[in-house]
């Protein structure tokens, strides 16, 4: 398999995230790991740009196709693994995308709400009421999850006025 | 727009005829930076097939302005008001530095130096032999995160915005698509720009008529809708359907042409090699494209100065199948054609799965195939992804809001060539348009397998007999010709 996309399987394995693509929210449960998982530094070299959904990478979309094709039809992809550091940096992430557990809304929608709010404080570095206003913008029914979103960020060592680099 | 703002500078261009630049262009043109475009071909190694193939990103890049000022000036006159003059200064100055970027050979360049940097974080077997990990951690930049540091970073380039007033963010955004507006369709969609001058430049320098849209036709009927998309007039429906056909064939004829492909998968192959040298006088982490643009030598490199490096190694090397390699690029050796399979079918998820089967029984087969051969290493596997003729199929969501569900449906709606509905004012993408060729061919894909070897002159034609005679033995399933 071609190094880009076993990175971004080991990737995802790393973070928790299946491989599987076969709906919308699956879809978007990658997208939106990726790019908090970027927040760890390993930055895959996926650009992301403000879409209906929040975050959004065109090329992503196009690797996990391609990832799948390739998990379809290649073998012996297995036996490799990150480089300790880089799964690290990866595995920092992780608590970034566990739910809590009073949080009443579908995986993917919470990680949609973290990565939403996270790319409008961090990349177009809205205050965090801006930021809120403009989610309901679009994402009305994420709203009074927000505050839950930001305390997340903020607890896990993400949230953008602190020392991790933009992803966006 | 002030038409004497853009007559600063007259180019005459071979596809357009006169293209217009205002003075920041003007400058932006002869920077240093945008120079180094004269020596990128935009074919890569095409002109080895159509001899005429070979010109520059340089030329494309004027071209993609010219055709980007057409459609802004065409939009002008559809609304009945102009633009703002900073929105279309913005967006000819993105069409002109959208390919800025570029490595030598593009994105062959691209998907090999992208495996290469992206193989140092991976361990297990066929890992990097590489002594030293990358310093920083971004591991590769694709062109258009190269085009947006230069035009943060080159000095000359960084003048010339400031000058202008022009923000380098902003003209990024446009071909990162990164929060894509309506006016960044003009610079990257299906009706964009970069295609119809890549289609109009590769008719006439390749001589195949295959890319000969009605570009005159498609600008008087370019429209707005109601929600501000660009979209075109439905009395154009045929012109789309033929600039979407055109681009289908000239695809089939110069990118997916047997030869051309040929040579992309050698040249592929040396480029890896090259990349994987000790000190690699080619290599392109970021932190080498930040040391290029800094010391002022990203403008020699080029194509040419990669062959000069490949021409090194095919003197250096000890290695027999390097130089024959090498050789066989720099003396425009193809490699041979052993098998091919091509048929249209269904672009759904039964069809993608007979694809897969078909593409891993390939991949499977070849290491034994190279081996009862005697052939190791010599063998390229050529599967690219199915080729759908649009970027939605014929069966689109009816409402916008269905499509907003998912982002990746979204973009590729966004960026589907639109038709307006005269009595609402409303557009659908071509394949919704029932009336419409692409409707029907909207739902096909074409799905291609090809097998290729690098063989010595001298008994190439009898090995490659033998190999399409195990193939067919070893691969009895797959319809080969």
């Amino acid at each position: 398999m071609e190094p880009r996309l076993t990175v971004l399987k080991l990737a995802l394995d790393a973070l928790g995230v299946p491989i599987d693509i076969e709906t919308v929210d699956d879809r978007k449960r990658i997208q939106k790991a990726i790019y908090l998982g970027q927040l760890g530094g390993f930055d895959l070299g996926y650009r992301f740009g403000w879409y209906k959904k929040g975050p959004y990478s065109p090329s992503l979309t196009r690797d996990y196709f391609a990832l799948v094709h390739a998990l379809a039809t290649e073998e012996g992809h297995e036996d490799r693994r990150l480089v300790r550091s880089y799964e690290r940096a990866l595995k920092s992430t992780a608590p970034l995308l566990v739910k809590p557990a009073n949080v009443e809304l579908p995986e993917e929608d919470w990680l949609e709400l973290v990565a939403s709010l996270d790319y409008l404080m961090r990349v177009r570095r809205l205050p965090y009421r801006t930021a809120v206003r403009e989610l309901g913008r679009t994402k009305a029914a994420l709203v009074p999850f927000a505050s839950a979103a930001h305390r997340h960020l903020q607890e896990t060592g993400f949230a953008s006025d602190g020392a991790h680099k933009a992803a966006g | 727009m002030a038409a004497a703002e853009y007559d600063h500078k007259r180019i005459a261009d071979p596809v357009h005829g006169t293209v217009g630049l205002s003075q920041a262009e003007t400058e932006i043109v002869d920077s240093s930076a945008f120079q180094r475009l004269r020596a990128i071909k935009q074919l890569g190694l095409a002109h080895y097939v159509y001899p005429g193939a070979d010109f520059s990103r340089f030329a494309h890049s004027i071209g993609v302005l010219h055709v980007t000022g057409l459609f802004l000036a065409a939009l002008e006159r559809t609304r009945g008001r102009r633009l703002a003059p900073k929105v279309f200064r913005a967006c000819r100055a993105a069409a002109l530095v959208h390919d800025l970027g570029h490595y030598p050979f593009s994105h062959s360049w691209e998907q090999v130096a992208e495996n290469h940097y992206k193989n140092q974080v991976l361990e297990g077997p066929g890992k990097s032999t590489a002594k030293t990990k990358p310093k920083i951690r971004e591991l590769f930049w694709k062109h258009e995160r190269v085009g947006k540091e230069l035009l943060l970073r080159d000095r000359q380039l960084r003048d010339i915005l400031a000058r202008a007033k022009l923000d380098a963010d902003e003209l990024a955004s446009y071909f990162n698509r990164d929060e894509p507006g309506p006016l960044a369709n003009l610079v990257s969609s299906d009706l964009d720009a970069d295609r119809v001058d890549y289609l109009l430049r590769t008719t006439l320098h390749t001589g195949l008529p295959y890319g000969s849209i009605d570009l005159p036709y498609l600008v008087t009927q370019l429209r707005l809708d109601k929600q501000g998309r660009v979209c075109l007039d439905p009395r154009a429906l045929r012109t789309a359907d033929h600039l979407i056909l055109c681009r289908f064939f000239d695809r089939q004829q110069v990118a997916y042409h047997k030869t051309a492909v040929g040579f992309e998968l050698l040249l592929q192959d040396v480029l890896g090699l090259l990349l994987r040298l000790k000190d690699s006088p080619v290599a392109t982490s970021p932190g080498d494209v930040l040391r290029r643009i800094g010391d002022d030598t990203w403008k020699t490199f080029t194509d040419s100065y990669v062959l000069t490096q490949i021409e090194e190694l095919a003197e250096g090397s000890d290695d027999e199948l390097t130089a024959l390699k090498c050789e066989s690029l720099l003396r425009r050796r193809p490699p041979k054609l052993i098998a091919e399979m091509e048929r249209f079918a269904s672009r759904g998820p039964e069809e993608r799965r007979r694809f897969r089967l078909e593409v891993r029984a390939s991949k499977r087969e070849l290491p034994q195939l190279e081996a009862d051969l005697d052939i190791k290493g010599r063998l390229f596997l050529w599967d690219p992804q199915p080729m759908p003729l649009t970027k939605v199929g014929a069966v689109v969501p009816i409402a916008p809001d269905v499509a907003a569900d998912d982002d990746e449906q979204a973009d590729a709606y966004e960026q589907s060539i639109r038709i307006m509905d005269r009595r609402t004012r409303d557009s659908k993408p071509i394949t919704g348009c029932g009336n419409s060729l692409l409707h029907v061919l909207g739902d096909q894909s074409f799905y291609a397998l090809r097998i290729y070897g690098v063989f010595d002159q001298a008994d190439s034609e009898a090995r490659r007999l033998e190999a399409y005679r195990r193939i067919k033995k070893l691969l009895p399933d797959i319809a080969w010709t």
